[in-house]
């Protein structure tokens, strides 16, 4: 038998022991819905279900005695007195979700920590009962919160989210040195380039903005309920790989010396110059973001436009240079 | 699935014989017995590769001869949960047929589903379609007895990078899991180069929306870390399958590989301790101010461990100003020259 058909083998069983404990309840069900929590096609299923009680020459098929199969257009029907209950999760799938607890229980606060650790147990619990380093393959996740407050913050969203509550956000904007009330309707969180964003409807600007977590310094979730629109499409406020909600008229031009451009042009689409250097371009959502962007990579990056941000970085350099 | 439905059949353990009246590709008069015993035998192993906790039971010699799958460890237990809101609900419904009625009750608090949920969304947006497709198939039985939901929280993880080939994810996952030696090609961007590299895998980390193997590379005698979504047509050394090709140290902890680290803390440099003074009215350095450690004879400050300073000067000339090396004088020279050569680009306009 070669890996190939291993495989399809295993994904077939792996199917059929979804899809039966699902059909056998002497009922017929739509096959559509069936082949969609089973996360196939309904010509899959369908081949699946009837290798079942069909003898094939050769390949995967099997005879299962017992089992009785009916199916007409729209419908399925099983009949059979073995699995009836799904099969308790496999070692892979305990270490997946193992490894996906793992990795926010480091992020939340004490009290969800102590959450996820309960939810590991209850997992284990439900796994079968082989040794679980046959099949888990050893991997783990970092955290995604650089410090306790932003995951304390982080945790106060998700629950206002969740609950489809208000929140007030204390916030520092990136030209306002003291932080600022913000009343903010939350719609959904996105994590891109290191950090975490809410995305929420904000009475102040009365429009739909983005407020990174690591200038959230309070969150207050509130009683009052958040207006949600019903057809609140989360994707849609993300541009090119970030939450761009804020409008953005102006672009920001940068060009990257041959130095780095390879790693410039490993995370964007970018401009390559005969010099060797690449050229980037950026929506130019705030001043001080940009100006920070471009000091992080000393003299290998320059702001080519606007001249705004030019004379910006200028003068920041020129103060640390008069600095004592 | 003959095999395993003709061991939940019975409640105690049977022979090969016993299963090959259950099974019809056993009893197959075309073959030898020989032939019959070893597809067996694969069988038996590939199911127990899958997750079939099919047991081996020896005999009074001590010798294997019969074989059984229990059904309490091969159903999933019955879903409630906790507390059970109406009476009705508090009975699980057991459907008849063989193993059904002695599956324990699992009682899930509804904030442990929600976590479960949380978690396998987590992995999805990990860009490893194996994990992912073991979380989402987890999650589907967990949800046969009772919903597992996140509560709404929508949230998305974006990733500028490319994600990595899944056939290299997979093989890398085998070599890991078999603890078999793995060849691949490389591209190293420091040197902009391709090369071959055999290295023995003890782990993946996921980190910073990148994976990452954490593997011993036998030429430079020491752990290294490579960018997954950078190796290409890898291969698992295929002598002696079922032998594992090195072992990895007990006191190896995969953890300390998926801390977040900032570039000025790798590297074999000798550590340095850098005192920092942030202007904390300044929106960009407050979520800086998290990092390092106090510093307790200068209020205000932060203390660094920094291996490698270029990297270090570099993350604090980001601060315009509003972060500034106090101590060593060496690192407050390098941190001015940077910002020297920084202001230089700009002499002419472009």
């Amino acid at each position: 038998m070669s890996a190939r058909t291993t495989d399809d083998a295993a994904s077939q069983l792996r199917r059929l022991l979804i899809a039966i404990p699902t059909l056998a309840d002497d009922q017929p069900h739509p096959i559509a819905d069936v082949a969609a929590l089973v996360g196939v096609d309904v010509d899959t299923l369908a081949r699946d279900l009837r290798t079942l009680v069909t003898r094939f020459e050769d390949g995967p098929g099997g005879f299962m005695e017992g089992v009785r199969l009916a199916f007409d257009k729209n419908t399925v029907q099983l009949e059979s007195t073995l699995f009836r209950r799904p099969m308790g999760l496999t070692p892979s799938e305990l270490g997946a979700l193992e490894l996906g607890l793992a990795a926010l229980a480091r992020e939340l606060p004490p009290h969800e920590a102590a959450v996820a650790e309960r939810a590991r147990g209850r997992v284990v619990e439900a796994s079968t009962g082989l040794a679980p380093e046959v099949a888990r393959v050893p991997a783990l996740a970092g955290t995604l919160v650089t410090s306790e407050q932003d995951g304390l913050h982080l945790s106060q969203l998700r629950t206002a989210i969740a609950g489809h509550r208000k929140v007030t956000l204390q916030y520092m904007s990136g030209s306002s040195a003291a932080g600022a009330d913000r009343s903010v309707h939350p719609y959904g969180l996105v994590h891109a380039r290191g950090h975490w964003y809410l995305i929420g409807y904000c009475d102040r600007a009365m429009s739909i903005r983005i407020f990174r977590l690591d200038r959230i310094t309070d969150v207050t979730v509130l009683d009052a309920e958040a207006n949600i629109p019903p057809n609140m499409d989360l994707e849609a406020t993300l541009h090119d790989g970030m939450p761009l909600v804020n409008s953005a008229e102006e672009v920001l031009r940068v060009q990257y010396s041959a130095a780095i451009a390879r790693w410039i042009a490993e995370q964007q689409a970018v401009d390559a110059q005969p010099d060797g250097s690449v050229i980037a371009e950026y929506p130019l959502l705030d001043d001080e973001w940009a100006v920070r962007h471009v000091l992080q990579y000393g003299p290998d990056a320059e702001v080519l436009e606007p001249a705004r941000i030019r004379t910006m970085v200028c003068e920041r350099l020129a103060a640390i240079l008069a600095s004592a | 699935m003959d095999l395993i439905a003709a061991l939940l059949r019975v409640h105690f353990p049977v022979s090969f014989e016993q299963l090959s009246a259950d099974v019809p590709a056993y009893a197959n008069a075309d073959q030898s017995p020989d032939a019959r015993m070893r597809m067996f035998e694969r069988d038996k192993d590939e199911l127990r590769a899958l997750g079939v906790p099919i047991e081996s039971v020896a005999d009074e010699d001590g010798a294997i001869s019969r074989y059984r799958l229990r059904s309490r460890s091969f159903y999933l237990p019955y879903m409630q949960l906790t507390p059970p809101a109406p009476a009705a609900a508090a009975a699980p419904h057991r459907p008849r047929g063989p193993g059904y009625q002695a599956l324990p009750v699992l009682a899930f608090e509804p904030d442990e589903l929600a976590m479960i949920a949380r978690a396998a969304n987590r992995v999805q947006q990990m860009r490893h379609p194996t994990l992912a497709a073991d979380a989402a198939t987890a999650v589907r039985k967990l949800a046969f007895d009772i919903p597992v939901m996140d509560g709404g929280v929508r949230e998305i993880m974006l990733s500028p990078f490319r994600g990595p080939d899944p056939e290299v994810l997979d093989v890398l996952d085998q070599a890991v899991r078999r603890r078999k030696r793995v060849e691949f090609d490389y591209r190293s961007l420091e040197r902009n180069a391709h090369a071959q590299r055999s290295v023995e895998p003890y782990g993946l980390v996921f980190l910073s929306s990148q994976w990452y193997l954490v593997a011993r590379d036998p030429q430079a005698d020491g752990l290294r870390h490579f960018r997954v979504s950078r190796i290409s047509s890898a291969t698992v050394n295929a002598s002696r399958p079922q032998t594992p090709d090195f072992d990895v140290p007990e006191d190896f902890d995969l953890w300390s590989h998926a801390e977040s680290r900032r570039a000025w803390e790798l590297g074999d440099g000798d550590a340095i301790s850098v005192t920092v003074r942030f202007d904390s009215s300044g929106t960009y350095a407050a979520g800086a101010t998290a990092l390092g450690e106090s510093d307790p004879d200068e209020p205000g400050c932060r203390r660094f461990v920094v291996r490698r300073v270029d990297a270090f000067v570099r993350w604090l000339l980001s601060f315009g100003g509003a972060a500034q090396p106090l101590t060593p004088e060496p690192i407050v020279v390098a941190w001015r020259e940077l910002a020297r050569r920084t202001i230089e680009r700009y002499a002419v306009a472009p």
